[in-house]
């Protein structure tokens, strides 16, 4: 047993983090991280991203406005697959998979709003920009890729 | 009269003096409630045996005492031809059902899901605390393993929870028998298993391996937390080896 592995594990897993900062449902967190980790290293170029992330905020302003579930809208995955992530891309979605509509929400366009609308809101607000990932949990970023 | 009633009445009369073989009908019959909750369609042979086989092996994480099961070293991980013997009688007691059956050289493959008959029995038996506490066991550790089943680098070669192979043979236990290759050879479970037992005892005090300067109450683990450790070390394992094995 590699005690320093396990003890790496238990002190920087995102989703336990994540888990002792919000209090949400760990396994109810962590399917979601893996789903998540799994749909980005199948179909993203810079999937090589490490270990430390928790969730994926990405789609066009277009689409944002529509219900959906990451998991399985193809049109998601295609939008991935074409690069067609930019700053001005976000969505906010439930741990479920399931997008909050943006519509209701008013566009979100750089990091700053982002993490306001995650304390204002007390949503996990992933904003992506490019090929870097902001991750905030109430307001306070957690990690970036 | 059915033979599901028959079962159930079997298990309601006997329910103070249970034996070996029924608690484990009802541990598998909870096995298949459990995947019929997280909308499983079927279990495989393989699949009941590898989840069967981490709800064992993982009952200190809850002190829980399950049916005592004899597994042994197969190349597709821990087998326990009790099982098998268990999944036969409950088919033919209509608890569940085979969904396909293929043969394939000398190996047979076959799926299995509960009935409606099964369902109504493990509400029945589940009104007793005893087993609903090992029925919530059964479907915590399955919601993991639900959870882990699709993590990519899993082996292509399976498909659904049977992937979850992968993990059960980083489990420590399995995996010290394993890397000595010793095939047939019985798994040690209980006290005798000290490998899992010391796991998941580091696990359950982790906080004490923190320097004082960490909050340490803040790490302290919760049961889903410790069988979702346990779970990420299989995983790191398993991308390890199979880094090293390219």
């Amino acid at each position: 047993m590699n005690k320093a592995e396990i003890l790496t594990i238990v002190m920087n897993s995102p989703v336990l983090e994540v888990a002792r900062e919000t209090g949400f449902d760990s396994i109810e967190l962590a399917k979601f991280f893996l789903k998540l980790e799994n749909l980005l290293k199948r179909h993203i170029p810079y999937a090589e991203i490490g270990d430390k992330f928790y969730f994926l905020l990405a789609l066009t302003v277009e689409e944002s406005d529509e219900e959906m579930n990451i998991f399985e809208e193809d049109i998601f995955v295609q939008k991935i697959k074409d690069g067609l992530l930019d700053k001005d891309n976000i969505l906010f979605i439930n741990s479920n998979g399931k997008l909050v509509n943006q519509g209701q929400q008013g566009l979100i366009s750089d990091y700053v709003q982002a993490a306001d609308f995650s304390r204002d809101k007390n949503l996990i607000v992933i904003f992506v920009e490019y090929t870097s990932v902001h991750i905030f949990v109430n307001g306070t970023p957690m990690v970036y890729i | 009269m059915t033979n599901s009633v028959r079962y159930s009445n079997i298990r309601i009369s006997e329910i103070g003096v249970i034996n070996e073989s029924l608690k484990r009908s009802n541990e598998i019959l909870y096995l298949f409630s459990a995947a019929n909750g997280l909308n499983w369609i079927s279990l495989s042979k393989i699949g009941v045996q590898k989840c069967l086989y981490l709800v064992e092996i993982l009952s200190p994480v809850k002190e829980i005492i399950l049916s005592f099961l004899n597994f042994i070293y197969l190349h597709k991980g821990p087998y326990s031809k009790d099982i098998q013997n268990t999944l036969d009688y409950l088919v033919s007691l209509d608890a569940i059902e085979v969904v396909s059956f293929t043969i394939s050289g000398s190996s047979a493959y076959a799926d299995y899901r509960i009935t409606e008959s099964g369902i109504s029995l493990v509400k029945d038996l589940t009104l007793y605390p005893v087993e609903n506490e090992k029925l919530l066991w059964i479907q915590t550790v399955m919601k993991v393993v639900d959870v882990y089943k699709g993590s990519y680098g899993l082996n292509e070669q399976y498909q659904g929870v049977d992937k979850i192979i992968d993990l059960v043979y980083q489990e420590p236990t399995f995996k010290e028998i394993r890397l000595r290759k010793a095939k047939r050879e019985i798994i040690p479970f209980g006290a005798e298993n000290k490998l899992t037992k010391e796991l998941i005892n580091f696990l359950q005090t982790i906080e004490q391996e923190l320097p004082d300067n960490f909050d340490k109450t803040r790490y302290k683990l919760n049961l889903e937390t410790i069988l979702l450790s346990f779970f990420e070390y299989l995983y790191v394992e398993h991308l390890s080896e199979s880094q090293k094995n390219e």
